[in-house]
């Protein structure tokens, strides 16, 4: 892989060879450049040659090394601790993540490491997440379709807008996959952790203070959010009235849902700024969503006897303008809409609602049909 | 998300949700093709673990008399026979039943009032098959139960003479069967329920999945849908779902699903107010091919969205 373009980024510091040696073993997008840097960033020398004997129990790892269990032990935390590791409680040998991309999840959204790894480290991920070769993935195939003059239709994403829960909660055949609530209900654990793209996109003050609804915005189902509380001591376990409360905070601003797109409803959903989010920002540039993120099955409607022209609607749009104001009135884009229902909550009027305007099949059944896709593995 | 975009979402190798596919760690193109077949079979072992959470497989239909919860009914049967599912109905109206009419069936199988002898001009009926512990639609002997073309017909009895008491153990026997009712994925059994909300206080819908409402434009209909979804809800049934009907206008519509949402009953659909469907209960036919089937049978559809389950069941 080449690296990532970063104008300007400049190699300040020696890299040992154990990162050298971990991001080859296990990343697979281990560009031999900023990945090792990345590293460096996250983690201790020492832990790093303790990441590269997994995976392993820390008993195998201590006499493989010639060291105490406890010294091991240490390093093992320092690994699970930054995002970068986590164990199997069953056999307790711990292991390595598989992409350098989305590890910044779980190290990011953690204050106190955040504070150490600093403002150079944010940079980096920053820049490689704005890079032309990261978001243009994004767009890839579209781009060829449009320069070979054929249409194209995006494959299955791996995310779907998820619109909100007032917006859709009354129109019949929903089903559970979109149902907020029914989705919230049916989960064993949940927890909250402030916003990694947030954290990375804004680099700024704001991202360094913990408070809702700054904290809220990213939401962890079942095993992940046990992982986060339990394992990586970031969030706390919350209700489903906590959820939907701290939710509530967002309405009136242009924050949309963003979940896995599949009928099987796992790991969490998102609550997007329209400045953070790297998917989006790769599809406005285009006028589309491609790979990055399907729409929901619902578009907006207007009455246009209730419309009373006031624009909330359009201001609040965070996809292409898909509403605006037209002589008046209140006017939708279907082709653009996303279904996100923010325009929808926050009409004074209630002039604007929501219909079904795509079949069923619009969702994969299966949960990770859509990750199999992407990796383009056709049976 | 995913923890590393994990396809099943498992936050570590080898926890519980762990399927051990090897997805994460798979570097090579070789090693991620054979972490996605064993996703892939993993997949279809799991689907239909999902999907029972959500399958429709008893509906009762309730409503206030004259709300046209017979018609509902046989609609329903017919278009979700035509879908492919296996359907049975059964008429638990002890004293106005016409339902068997609407579903083009004429050979009325025996009423399970039936195996209570003052029933049955003094004849007990054999009731040895409802002993078993699981009652599978084959199971059931033909002498209760009429079948033409995938469409099934059961009767909970009716009451002929007004000296014969009671039908309170009709109902007993109804649940009784219901609770032994075995379906299986491409079967449906609907259950018109008597007018009123009665048959609650019996406890009779701990035995089906789905309770549809037909709600017509009264004030006590709209009420009893309310009142249904309440007990219905306190029966640990979630699935409550009107219909409305014979709707006549768009601001009666309007009006009747404000109501409806006001007491948070969910609906499916409207239907109008309709000739072709009137025009057929008043001849004791089955509804032909109209714009009011069709529109029927998108209602049908909604329904089985919600479900997760598929329009076509072969």
């Amino acid at each position: 892989m080449t690296h990532y373009s970063i104008p300007g980024y400049v190699v300040d510091c020696k890299v040992e060879k154990e990162y050298y040696d971990v991001a080859a073993k296990f990343l697979a997008d281990n560009d031999n450049f900023y990945v090792p840097r990345l590293l460096k960033y996250m983690i201790s020398v020492e832990a790093a040659k303790v990441c590269c004997e997994y995976p392993a129990t820390a008993e195998d790892i201590a006499e493989k090394l010639g060291w105490d269990v406890e010294t091991v032990e240490k390093y093992i935390k320092e690994s699970i601790v930054s995002g970068l590791a986590h164990k199997n409680h069953a056999n307790g040998k711990v292991n390595f993540a598989a992409s350098i991309v989305n590890i910044a999840d779980y190290g990011i959204v953690n204050p106190e490491l955040i504070k150490k790894w600093g403002k150079g480290f944010l940079d980096l991920v920053k820049g490689i997440r704005t890079s032309d070769e990261y978001l243009g993935a994004y767009s890839a195939k579209w781009k060829e379709a449009e320069a070979a003059g054929e249409e194209y239709v995006a494959p299955p994403a791996e995310f779907r807008i998820l619109p909100k829960w007032k917006a859709i909660k009354d129109i019949p055949g929903v089903m559970p996959c979109e149902n907020l609530l029914d989705i919230l209900m049916e989960q064993e654990h949940i927890s909250s952790v402030r916003c990694m793209c947030r954290t990375v996109m804004r680099n700024d003050d704001v991202a360094w203070e913990g408070e809702l609804p700054e904290e809220g915005h990213c939401i962890k189902f079942g095993k992940v959010a046990e992982h986060f509380v339990e394992d990586m001591e970031l969030g706390r376990y919350m209700s489903v009235e906590e959820v939907m409360k701290n939710l509530e905070m967002l309405e009136d601003k242009p924050n949309y849902h963003m979940i896995g797109n599949s009928r099987e409803v796992r790991g969490g959903f998102c609550n997007c700024c329209t400045d953070c989010c790297d998917m989006r920002m790769a599809a406005m540039e285009y006028k589309k969503f491609s790979d990055g993120i399907m729409p929901s099955r619902f578009v907006t409607v207007v009455d246009q006897e209730s419309c009373i022209g006031c624009g909330k609607c359009a201001e609040l749009c965070p996809f292409f303008e898909s509403i605006k104001i037209v002589d008046g009135k209140a006017v939708v884009n279907e082709e653009t809409c996303m279904g996100c229902g923010i325009c929808v909550v926050n009409c004074p009027e209630k002039a604007l609602s929501m219909i079904i305007n795509k079949p069923v099949s619009h969702i994969p059944e299966n949960g990770p049909q859509h990750i199999l896709d992407s990796l383009n593995l056709a049976e | 998300m995913s923890f590393f975009h994990c396809p099943v979402g498992a936050s570590s190798k080898g926890t519980e949700e762990c399927i051990s596919c090897g997805m994460c760690t798979a570097l090579t193109r070789e090693e991620q093709k054979k972490a996605a077949d064993i996703v892939r079979a993993y997949l279809r072992s799991n689907v239909s673990k999902r999907l029972s959470r959500y399958v429709i497989k008893k509906i009762a239909v309730c409503g206030k008399g004259g709300a046209g919860k017979s018609t509902v009914a046989a609609m329903m049967a017919i278009a979700l026979r035509d879908m492919g599912y296996e359907v049975l109905v059964i008429d638990t109206d002890e004293s106005n039943s016409g339902l068997h009419r609407k579903l083009g069936i004429d050979n009325l199988p025996k009423p399970l009032l039936s195996f209570i002898d003052r029933f049955n001009d003094g004849v007990a009926e054999d009731s040895s098959w409802l002993d078993q512990d699981s009652i599978k639609l084959e199971d059931i002997p033909e002498t209760f139960i009429t079948t033409n073309n995938r469409l099934s017909f059961m009767m909970a009895g009716k009451i002929e003479d007004a000296m014969q008491g009671c039908a309170c153990s009709a109902s007993d026997l109804l649940k009784l069967l219901l609770s032994k009712i075995e379906v299986d994925d491409r079967q449906i059994v609907i259950i018109d329920n008597e007018a009123g909300v009665e048959s609650f206080g019996r406890g009779l819908e701990l035995y089906v999945d789905t309770v549809i409402t037909v709600v017509e434009p009264s004030f006590e209909s709209i009420g009893m849908a309310g009142t249904i979804k309440y007990m219905a809800e306190g029966l640990g049934i979630s699935r409550i779902r009107a219909i409305l009907n014979k709707v006549t206008s768009d601001k009666i519509e309007k009006v009747m699903i404000g109501r409806l949402l006001e007491q948070e009953v969910k609906y499916l659909g409207v239907m109008r107010l309709d000739d072709d469907i009137n025009v057929a209960g008043l001849l004791g036919e089955v509804v032909s091919e109209c714009d009011a089937k069709t529109k029927f049978e998108s209602i049908v559809r909604i329904m089985l969205d919600e479900a997760e389950m598929k329009y076509n069941a072969i």
